[in-house]
C-alpha cells in the first residue's frame, strides 16, 4: 500500500513536466510561412506570380505601391515635360515642380514596392535554387524556367530603381542583417549586373515556350530589355544589335493601328505587358482621366507634348479634359478608369525600332527605322536621320504616357536645357535623381542621400 | 433579592443568527460562571435554563466573535453573531490556493461580498472601482454592457494588453473581444460580464510579482481572482433577490437654441468679412425649436431577479442560482438583457477523495446602438443637427432625413438600426483532489471556457448609412474555446517552528479561435433584416486562430513561527505566440515578511495587533501580442493573371519574446486596537523591459517593420489602505475605509525620440506617460478682437502642427476611494465615493461640432463666445481664426479629475421577532443611488471616458461618447 502510495506521487510529479515543445507550434490558416511558402509547383508558381504582381503593383492586402499599375508610367512622366500636376497629392506637385523631399510619399511607394519585389524574387531564387527540382510536379526544366522568370524581374526592379535614384545597393539576398546595413553600388557595377543577369536569363528562357506571353518573361522581353538597359548606359552598339535581334528574331509586328497596341492584349507588337482584370486592376486610367469620367485627373498631358504631335498623327491619343480651367488635355491611352482592366505595356516592338535607329543615327537604317513608326502614325516619312532630336522627338510622341521621356532627356544630356524651361526657378542640376528616402537614411547607416539634398 | 428567587429555573429562548442574517447551527451558548450550556439547533434556535447564579450568556462559534449578553428579565434572545474578521485568522486567496494574510508576503486588494452585493453594476470588473487600491477602472462607454478599462499599477505596454489576468475559481479566462465590427468604446474589456456579480464571494487582486509570478508570462498586468460562492454545510437557504430602478445620464451637452445657432453661423460669417445669411439660407423655417439630445435621452428602466440556494451537509455541499436583468440605456435603442446560471458543487467522497465542479453559464443580449467616436451615432446625429432642423416632415409625421448631405436622424438611428450582440458563455471547471499522505495532495482541474458571439447589424434604407446601398447588412460569428489541463501537487507541513507549504503544478492549454461573416445589401423591405433579404451578398470571409500555452510553477512558502516570512516563486511558460529561439520564459519572484508584534520587544506595545513588513522583488511577463506575429508569413492575398500569388508579408523574428516586468514592493501592515484600525500602505516600482514594439526597418529588407522587443516603461507608486471603525456604541456603529494611490507612468526609452502620434490628440514621446497629449498650447482671446491667441513655438509667424507641444496626460496621478458605513439595529446606510485625480482628457466633441465654420450643431459652451471688444472670455469669436478648431489644442484638453458619489446605500434589516412569525430567514430591504454626484472641473458631459475603448495609447480621449448612468434603485432581499 505504501508502495502504491510512492508510485502515485512520482507517476503525477512526472506527469507535471510531461509537456511536448512540439504542441507549441501553432500555425496560421490565412498566412503562409517563410519555411512553407515553395513546397511543390503550385507554390512555386504562386511565388513566382508575386514576383509579377510587385512589378504591377495592384498586389491585394498590400496597398499603395502601385508601380506599372501608375508610377512607375506616371512619375517620370510628370518629372519631365511629359505630364503635368493637376490634382492634389503634394507629393505629385513636388515632381511637377522637381522639388522633391525626401519624405515624399508617392517615390517612397515606388522605392518600397520595387524592393519588396526583389525580396519576393530573391525568396523564390533562394528556395528553388535549392533543390526546387525535386518538389512535386516540378522538373528541371520548370524550375530554371521559374528561376530565370524571378531574376528577369529582380532585374527588372532594380533597373526600375536604378534609372530614378542612379546607383543603388544590389539586393540578392533575403538575409535581414546585411540588407540593414547594405550600402550602395557604383554604376557600372548596377549596370552590369543587371545586364549580365539578363543575358542569363535570355539564355535560360531560349528554349522555353512561355505560356501566359505576353504577360510573363521571355528570352526576347530578357534581350529588349537589355536593349533599353544599354541604351540607358550609354552602350549604343549592344543596344542597337539587341534590339536588331529582336526585331529580326522575336517573331513579333507593329500593329498596323497604333491605339490597339494598348486596348488589345492579343496585339503582337507587345513584347511583353502585364495583365490586369477587374479583380487585379491597375490605375492608370483612373489616375490620368478627369473626373467626368471616372478618374481623378492627377495628371495632364503637358503642351509640349501636345504639341509635339504632328499634325495628323493617329498616336495623339489625347482628349480635352471636360473641366479643367487651364484647358488641358487628358491622355486616352488608357480607357478604363471603372475597373482598371487596362493592360500595362512592359516593353514593346516600336522602342525596338527607335533604339535600332539611335544606334544607327545617320545611317539610311535609321530613317527606315523611324519611318516604320510614321507609316503607321499617318505622317510623312523623313528623309534622314542625322540628329539626336530627331530620334528624342519621335521617342517623344511614339511613347508618350509610357513612362520614357524622363529617361530620354536624362541620358541624353538635355535634361537641364529642358528642364530649366519647365521650372525656371526650382529646377537644378542635381534634380536629375529623386532623393533616397528619408527612411533609408535615417535606418541604414551605410545609405547616402544623392547630391542636392 | 427578589430578583434572584424569580430567576431560580427559568428557561431563555432564542435564535442565532450570523451577520449575513443566515441561522447559526452549532453555536455553543453557555450561562457565564455556570456548567450549564446548550447549541443551536440546525434552524439557529436554542433553549436553555438558567441555574441559580446565571446572569448573562455567552455565545461562540469558530469564526465567530464570541459574545455575551446580560439576560436581565429577558425570556427571549435573538442575537447576531459577527465574522471574526480578526486580521490574525484572516485568509486570503492566492494563486493556486490560499493563505493567512498574517502570513502573506505579497500585495493584493480584495473586495468582499458585503461590498459587491450593495452595488447594483452590471460587470463584475466596475466592482473594482474605487474599492482597491492601485486599481485604475474606466468605464469607456456608459453603454449597458460597455466596455470597461482595468490598470492595475499603470500601464505599462505600448502595443500589448494592458488589461490583467481574470481568473475565475482557478479558470484563466481568454482575453481579447471577438466583435468583428467596431462599436467604439461601447463594449470590450468587459471578460467578466457573464458572471453576475452577485455570485462572487471575493475578488482578490493581485498587484506585486510575489503573488503574480505563480502566473508567468501572464502576469504582469497584475492578476484578478474572482472566487464565487459555494454551499455551506447547513440547512438549505435560499434567497431571492430583487431590485428595480430607474436610470439617466450623469451629464449632458446642451444643446444652442435655433436661434442661438443661427446667431453663432452668422457672426461666423461676419467676421470673415461675408454676409450673414437669412434664415431660410440657413435652413431655419424661424420657429422650429428642437432638442435632439433631450429627444434621444431617456429615464432608463433596470430591473434584476435573482434565485439562490446553498446548503450541503459535511459529505455534500452545493450552491445553485439563476439570474436576470433587463437593463435599459439611458439612451434610445439601446438595451441589454443577462440571464446567468450557475452551479457550484463540492463532494467529499472519503477522508482522501474529494471532488467537485463550478459551472457559471451566461447569455447576453446586447442590443447596442450606432454610437461612440461615430459621428452617425445616436450622440453623434443628435449633437450635430441643428436645433433649428424639425425631425419629422410636417404633413405625414414621418421621421425625416435631417441636415441634407449628413441625413442621420438621431431618433432614427436610435430605433431602426440595428446593432444587435449576443453572447453566450460557460466557465467551467472541475476538480478532484486526493490525499496521498498527511499534508501532501494530488489535485487535477479540468476547465473548459467558452465564448460565443454573433453580431447582427443592419442599417436599413432609412438610414445615412443604408441609404446608398438601399440597406446594409452584416452577421458575424465567432467562437472562443479554451480547455485547460492542470495538475497540482500541495504540501503543508508544520514541524515544531516551521511551517512549509508549497505548490507544484503544470498546465496545457489550447485555445481554438474561430470567426466568421457575411455582409449584404440591397434589402427587399426595411423590416427584413438579416442577409437572407438582401439582393447582393457583397463580402464574407472565414478564419481560425490557434494559441497553445504550457507551463511549470512551483511555489514554497516558510514561516518561523509565525514571525519570520520567506516565500519563493518559480513558473517556466512556453507559448505559441512566441518566436522559436525563445518559446520558454522563466518567470520568478522571492518575498520575505516579518511580523515584528510577535517579538518580545514588543510585548508591551498592546495596541499592535499586527505588524508586517514586507518585500517583495520578481519578473513576470506580458504575451498579449497577436498569434504568429513572429512569424516570418507570406499571404495568399495577391493575383497575378487572375490566379493566387504570394506575397512576403511579415518578417520572422525568431528571438521575439514576452515583456518583461521587473517588480520591486515593499510594504507595512499595521492593525491596531483590537482591529479596529488597520492601515496597509506600499510603495511599488515596476519596470517593463522588452516592449512589444514594431522596429522599423529600411525597405531595402523588403518590409517596412519587425515586430520586436525593445524600449522600456516605468511606473512607480504608493497605496495607502486604511479602515477603522470611527464608533460603535450600543447599537450604533460607524465604520470608514479608504484607500488612496499616487501612481507614475514614463516611458523611458524607445528607438525614436520623436513623438508618434495616435488618436486624435496622443502621442507617444520617451521621458512622458503613456496617454500624452500632442497639441498647440492656446493662450486665450484678445479681448480686443475676439481672435484666439496661440504659443508660436518656433516664432514662425504662424500657427501650425509644429507649433505641438507635450502639455497633459490621461494617466491618474492619484486615485481612490472612501466609504463611510453606519448601522444602527437593522438599518444600515453606506456611503462611497470614488475620485481619479490629476488626469486630463481631450475633449474632440467640442472640437468637432463647435466649430462654428460646419453647419452642425452647437453646444451651450458657445453662448461664452467673444461677443464685442472688452469681453473677456475663453471662447474666441467665431470664424475669426480658422485654426481654432483646426489644430488640436490645449483649449479642447481639459481637467478630467473628479470625485464621484459612486454609491449609497440605505438598508434595513427586518427584526427576527417579526421575521419568525412569517416563517422567514431574514428580509432586507434597500434602496440604491449610483452615481448621484459628480464633481468635477471637466468641460465636457463625462469626465470618466474612453472613446477609443481599451486603447493603450489614446486613453482619455472623448468623442460623442456614451455617457455614463446615474441610478436610483430600490429592491427586496428574502431569505429563506
Amino acid at each position: 500500500m505504501k508502495l502504491l502510495k510512492y508510485i502515485t506521487i512520482v507517476s503525477f510529479a512526472l506527469s507535471l513536466f510531461a509537456c511536448s515543445e512540439e504542441d507549441l507550434n501553432e500555425q496560421s490558416v490565412t498566412d503562409i510561412s517563410d519555411e512553407t511558402v515553395i513546397q511543390n509547383r503550385e507554390n512555386a508558381e504562386a511565388a513566382v506570380y508575386g514576383c509579377y504582381a510587385y512589378m504591377v503593383g495592384s498586389v491585394s492586402g498590400d496597398a499603395t505601391q502601385d508601380l506599372y499599375s501608375n508610377w512607375v508610367i506616371t512619375m517620370p512622366g510628370v518629372l519631365s515635360d511629359e505630364l503635368t500636376h493637376s490634382g492634389s497629392f503634394p507629393s505629385v506637385n513636388e515632381m511637377d515642380i522637381n522639388n522633391v523631399f525626401s519624405n515624399n510619399a508617392s517615390s517612397d511607394d515606388v522605392w518600397r514596392g520595387a524592393l519588396t519585389g526583389i525580396y519576393t524574387a530573391n525568396t523564390v531564387i533562394g528556395l528553388l535554387s535549392s533543390g526546387g527540382e525535386n518538389l512535386p510536379g516540378m522538373s528541371v526544366a520548370l524550375n530554371n524556367q521559374f528561376i530565370a522568370e524571378a531574376r528577369f524581374v529582380r532585374a527588372a526592379l532594380h533597373f526600375e530603381l536604378y534609372r530614378l535614384w542612379g546607383a543603388i545597393p544590389l539586393i540578392q539576398t533575403t538575409d535581414l542583417a546585411t540588407l540593414s546595413t547594405i550600402a550602395r553600388s557604383t554604376d557600372a557595377e548596377v549596370i552590369s549586373f543587371i545586364t549580365s543577369e539578363l543575358a542569363e536569363v535570355a539564355t535560360a528562357l531560349a528554349s522555353v515556350d512561355m505560356p501566359d506571353a505576353p504577360f510573363r518573361a521571355s528570352q526576347w522581353a530578357a534581350k529588349a530589355l537589355s536593349a533599353r538597359v544599354n541604351l540607358f548606359a550609354g552602350n549604343l552598339s549592344q543596344a542597337g544589335a539587341l534590339a536588331d535581334d529582336v526585331i529580326r528574331n522575336g517573331g513579333f509586328a507593329i500593329e498596323p493601328n497604333y491605339a490597339n497596341v494598348f486596348s488589345s492584349t492579343s496585339s503582337n507588337e507587345a513584347i511583353m505587358r502585364f495583365y490586369a482584370s477587374p479583380n487585379a486592376s491597375v490605375n492608370l486610367a483612373f489616375w490620368l482621366s478627369p473626373s467626368a469620367i471616372g478618374g481623378r485627373y492627377e495628371f495632364a498631358i503637358s503642351f509640349e507634348l501636345l504639341n509635339a504631335y504632328e499634325s495628323g498623327d493617329t498616336r495623339a491619343l489625347v482628349a480635352p479634359a471636360q473641366g479643367d480651367p487651364l484647358g488641358r488635355y487628358y491622355s486616352t491611352k488608357y480607357t478604363d478608369p471603372a475597373t482598371g482592366t487596362d493592360s500595362p505595356i512592359f516593353i514593346r516592338l516600336a522602342e525596338m525600332y527607335l533604339i535600332r535607329a539611335e544606334a544607327n543615327l545617320g545611317s539610311p537604317q535609321a530613317a527606315a527605322d523611324l519611318n516604320v513608326l510614321r507609316a503607321r502614325a499617318g505622317i510623312d516619312p523623313l528623309a534622314a536621320v542625322n540628329s539626336i532630336d530627331q530620334i528624342l522627338q519621335e521617342r517623344f510622341v511614339e511613347l508618350a504616357v509610357e513612362g520614357h521621356r524622363w529617361f530620354d532627356l536624362k541620358r541624353t544630356g538635355k535634361v537641364n536645357e529642358v528642364m530649366s524651361i519647365i521650372n525656371p526657378t526650382s529646377w537644378q542640376a542635381t534634380d536629375a535623381l529623386l532623393p533616397i528616402p528619408q527612411n533609408e537614411l535615417d535606418l541604414n547607416p551605410n545609405m547616402t542621400q544623392n547630391p542636392g539634398y | 433579592m427578589s430578583v434572584t428567587a424569580w430567576a431560580q429555573d427559568r428557561t431563555v429562548s432564542g435564535t442565532v443568527n450570523g451577520d449575513d442574517g443566515a441561522p447559526l447551527p452549532g453555536v455553543t451558548v453557555l450561562v457565564v460562571n455556570t456548567s450549564a450550556g446548550a447549541v443551536t439547533d440546525i434552524n439557529g434556535k436554542f433553549k436553555i435554563l438558567i441555574p441559580e447564579g446565571g446572569t448573562s450568556l455567552s455565545f461562540s462559534f469558530v469564526g465567530y466573535k464570541t459574545q455575551q449578553v446580560e439576560i436581565g428579565s429577558q425570556s427571549s434572545i435573538d442575537i447576531t453573531l459577527e465574522t471574526d474578521a480578526k486580521a490574525l485568522e484572516e485568509v486570503v486567496v492566492v494563486g493556486y490556493g490560499t493563505t493567512l494574510k498574517k502570513e502573506f508576503t505579497g500585495a493584493t486588494a480584495s473586495v468582499g461580498q458585503a461590498q459587491i452585493e450593495k452595488l447594483p453594476v452590471t460587470s463584475t470588473e466596475q466592482v473594482l472601482q474605487g474599492l482597491t487600491s492601485g486599481v485604475f477602472v474606466t468605464s469607456n462607454s456608459g453603454a449597458p454592457g460597455g466596455g470597461i478599462s482595468v490598470r492595475v499599477r499603470g500601464q505599462s505596454s505600448i502595443n500589448a494588453s494592458n488589461s490583467p489576468l481574470y481568473v475565475v475559481d482557478g479558470v484563466v479566462m481568454a482575453s481579447g473581444s471577438l466583435n468583428q465590427a467596431g462599436y467604439g468604446g461601447q463594449s470590450g474589456g468587459n471578460l467578466l460580464s457573464g458572471i453576475n456579480p452577485q455570485d462572487i464571494e471575493s475578488i482578490e487582486v493581485l498587484k506585486d510579482a510575489a503573488s503574480t509570478a505563480i502566473y508567468g508570462a501572464r502576469a504582469a498586468n497584475g492578476v484578478v481572482l474572482v472566487t464565487t460562492k459555494r454551499g455551506k454545510a447547513g440547512k438549505t437557504q435560499i434567497n431571492l433577490d430583487m431590485w428595480t430602478g430607474t436610470a439617466s445620464a450623469v451629464a449632458n451637452y446642451e444643446p444652442l437654441t435655433a436661434q442661438e445657432w443661427v446667431d453663432v453661423r452668422n457672426e461666423q460669417r461676419t467676421n470673415r468679412g461675408l454676409a450673414p445669411l437669412t434664415n431660410a439660407q440657413l435652413g431655419w423655417d424661424g420657429t422650429n425649436n428642437f432638442n435632439y439630445t433631450d429627444a434621444v435621452f431617456r429615464d432608463a428602466i433596470i430591473n434584476q431577479y435573482q434565485l439562490s440556494a446553498g446548503g450541503g451537509d459535511n459529505k455534500f455541499s452545493y450552491y445553485l442560482s439563476g439570474s436576470y436583468r433587463d437593463e435599459e440605456g439611458v439612451m434610445l435603442g439601446s438595451e441589454m438583457q443577462r440571464y446567468t446560471g450557475r452551479v457550484n458543487l463540492d463532494y467529499t467522497a472519503s477522508d482522501r477523495l474529494k471532488f467537485g465542479t463550478s459551472i457559471g453559464l451566461s447569455r447576453e443580449d446586447n442590443n447596442f446602438i450606432e454610437n461612440d467616436n461615430n459621428i452617425y451615432g445616436v450622440m453623434g446625429a443628435a449633437l450635430l443637427t441643428p436645433s433649428t432642423q424639425a425631425p419629422r416632415n410636417a404633413e405625414t409625421g414621418e421621421l425625416r432625413d435631417v441636415l441634407p448631405g449628413f441625413g442621420s436622424n438621431a431618433i432614427r438611428i436610435a430605433e431602426q438600426a440595428k446593432r444587435d450582440n449576443v453572447t453566450r458563455k460557460l466557465i467551467a471547471n472541475t476538480y478532484a483532489s486526493y490525499k496521498i499522505i498527511e499534508g501532501l495532495d494530488a489535485k487535477i482541474d479540468f476547465s473548459y471556457d467558452w465564448t460565443s458571439l454573433t453580431e447582427n447589424h443592419y442599417d436599413p434604407v432609412t438610414t445615412a448609412r443604408g441609404r446608398s446601398a438601399n440597406g446594409l447588412g452584416l452577421f458575424t460569428s465567432g467562437e472562443l474555446a479554451t480547455s485547460i489541463l492542470e495538475p497540482t501537487l500541495r504540501f503543508n507541513k508544520t514541524f515544531g517552528d516551521h511551517k512549509i507549504s508549497a505548490v507544484a503544478g503544470a498546465t496545457v492549454q489550447n485555445r481554438a479561435q474561430l470567426t466568421s461573416f457575411v455582409e449584404g445589401q440591397g434589402f427587399a423591405r426595411p423590416n427584413l433584416e438579416y442577409i437572407a433579404s438582401a439582393a447582393t451578398i457583397t463580402d464574407g470571409s472565414s478564419n481560425r486562430t490557434d494559441y497553445s500555452f504550457q507551463s511549470q510553477f512551483i511555489r514554497a512558502n516558510y514561516s518561523f513561527q509565525g514571525k519570520y516570512l520567506a516565500s519563493a516563486t518559480f513558473r517556466r511558460d512556453g507559448s505559441s505566440r512566441f518566436g522559436k529561439n525563445n518559446r520558454y520564459g522563466n518567470f520568478w519572484a522571492v518575498s520575505a515578511g516579518w511580523n515584528f508584534s510577535e517579538e518580545s520587544f514588543m510585548d508591551g506595545v498592546d495596541f499592535i495587533t499586527l505588524g508586517k513588513i514586507r518585500g517583495s522583488y520578481g519578473v513576470t511577463g506580458n504575451d498579449r501580442i497577436g498569434n504568429f506575429t513572429y512569424t516570418g508569413a507570406w499571404a495568399g492575398s495577391a493575383n497575378y493573371l487572375d490566379r493566387p500569388a504570394a506575397r512576403p508579408s511579415r518578417i520572422a523574428n525568431n528571438d521575439l519574446k514576452w515583456e518583461e516586468t521587473a517588480s520591486f514592493d515593499i510594504g507595512l501592515e499595521l492593525s491596531m486596537f483590537n482591529d479596529r484600525l488597520t492601515l496597509n500602505t506600499g510603495y511599488y516600482s515596476r519596470v517593463t523591459t522588452d516592449l512589444l514594439y514594431p522596429q522599423n526597418l529600411p525597405y531595402t529588407t523588403g518590409f517596412t517593420s519587425v515586430q520586436t522587443n525593445l524600449g522600456e516603461v516605468k511606473n512607480n507608486g504608493v497605496e495607502i489602505d486604511i479602515t477603522g471603525v470611527v464608533m460603535d456604541r450600543g447599537d450604533f456603529r460607524w465604520k470608514a475605509t479608504a484607500n488612496i494611490s499616487f501612481q507614475k507612468n514614463e516611458i523611458v526609452s524607445l528607438p525614436t525620440t520623436e513623438p508618434v502620434g495616435s488618436g486624435f490628440a496622443s502621442a507617444i514621446v520617451p521621458g512622458y506617460p503613456i496617454g500624452q497629449f500632442w497639441v498647440v498650447e492656446y493662450l486665450g482671446v484678445d479681448p480686443a478682437t475676439g481672435a484666439s491667441i496661440f504659443k508660436d513655438i518656433n516664432n514662425d509667424g504662424a500657427i501650425t502642427a509644429a507649433d505641438r507641444q507635450l502639455i497633459g496626460d490621461a494617466q491618474p496621478d492619484m486615485l481612490g476611494g472612501f466609504t463611510n458605513s453606519f448601522s444602527y439595529k437593522g438599518i444600515s446606510l453606506d456611503i462611497f465615493f470614488q475620485f481619479v485625480e490629476g488626469v486630463d482628457v481631450y475633449n474632440n466633441t467640442l472640437q468637432f461640432t463647435n466649430n462654428p465654420g460646419s453647419g452642425f450643431g452647437k453646444t451651450s459652451e458657445l453662448r461664452d463666445r467673444w461677443k464685442q471688444p472688452g469681453d473677456i472670455t475663453h471662447i474666441p469669436a467665431p470664424g475669426r481664426e480658422s485654426v481654432d478648431y483646426s489644430l488640436d489644442n490645449t483649449r479642447f484638453v481639459s481637467d478630467g479629475s473628479y470625485m464621484r458619489l459612486r454609491n449609497v446605500t440605505l438598508a434595513y434589516q427586518l427584526p427576527s421577532s417579526l421575521l419568525d412569525k412569517a416563517k422567514l430567514r431574514s428580509v432586507r430591504v434597500y434602496a440604491t443611488g449610483q452615481n448621484l454626484l459628480t464633481f468635477t472641473g471637466y468641460n465636457g458631459a463625462d469626465p470618466e471616458v474612453s472613446t477609443f475603448g481599451e486603447t493603450n495609447t489614446a486613453q482619455g480621449t472623448e468623442f460623442l461618447t456614451f455617457p455614463q448612468a446615474k441610478m436610483i434603485t430600490f429592491g427586496i432581499n428574502i431569505g429563506l
